[in-house]
């Protein structure tokens, strides 16, 4: 039964991860995409531990972006920004998205109650040392020693 | 904007963020630049040949009717 609930967690996250992907102008999922498929879940547990709701993330990562832009020379607003298109084949992602899930479902299993919960993915994506989500959460002032495993989940 | 001659990489963390905003934003540039052209007209042979793609594939992978309504701005 769990594991039931667990695969339609997951199924509902990367569906989740790939339409915020598209809307933010990405034509596949990466880890950040999940992460904010994480926080907008009903399952409040990724919110609760991230302290921020999923507009605030989304904007965590714009701000990323540009920053970088920026330090190019490229400004930011000068690019137009356009939805990627509906993906229609078999689902595809960045690697980030497989090994954040599966780092999450292992997180599952080593926590109690057991059960896959949006929570897991954020720490899980935390786990990541480089690449946008690490960036992201700096950019928003969280520690991501804070989110190791252990407690709030 | 970068002088590829005069610019050391001195963090790669900073570098790699760059490339993924740079490729965000590339995609993002693409998809408006064939939306301006189909406004004016341009046929799909035209805009694949402009990219270096087949007129199927800029169709497949581009064409605005395959997108999502709601955009975000940045």
């Amino acid at each position: 039964m769990r594991l039931l609930r667990d695969m339609g967690t997951v199924s509902d996250l990367l569906l989740a991860a790939e339409d915020e992907a598209r809307r933010m102008g990405d034509e596949i999922p990466g880890a950040e995409h999940l992460v904010l498929a994480a926080l907008a879940s009903e399952d409040g547990s990724a919110r609760a531990l991230l302290e921020v709701d999923a507009d605030r993330f989304r904007q965590a990562v714009q701000a990323v972006h540009s920053i970088s832009l920026d330090s190019l020379g490229v400004a930011p607003e000068a690019i137009p920004t356009r939805s990627a298109a509906k993906n229609t084949g078999v689902y595809r992602s960045e690697d980030s998205v497989r090994e954040v899930m599966e780092g999450a479902r292992l997180l599952a299993r080593k926590t109690r109650p057991r059960g896959l919960r949006a929570a897991h993915v954020v720490q899980a994506a935390a786990e990541r040392e480089f690449g946008t989500v690490a960036r992201a959460l700096t950019e928003l002032g969280i520690d991501r020693e804070r989110l190791k495993v252990g407690d709030s989940t | 904007m970068v002088d590829a001659d005069a610019r050391e990489v001195e963090d790669p963390d900073e570098a790699f963020a760059s490339v993924v905003a740079m490729r965000k934003a590339a995609g993002s540039l693409e998809r408006a630049a064939v939306d301006s052209a189909l406004a004016l007209g341009w046929t799909w042979a035209q805009i694949g040949q402009a990219l270096g793609l087949s007129a199927q594939a800029a169709h497949k992978r581009l064409a605005p009717t395959k997108r999502l309504e709601k955009e975000t701005r940045r």
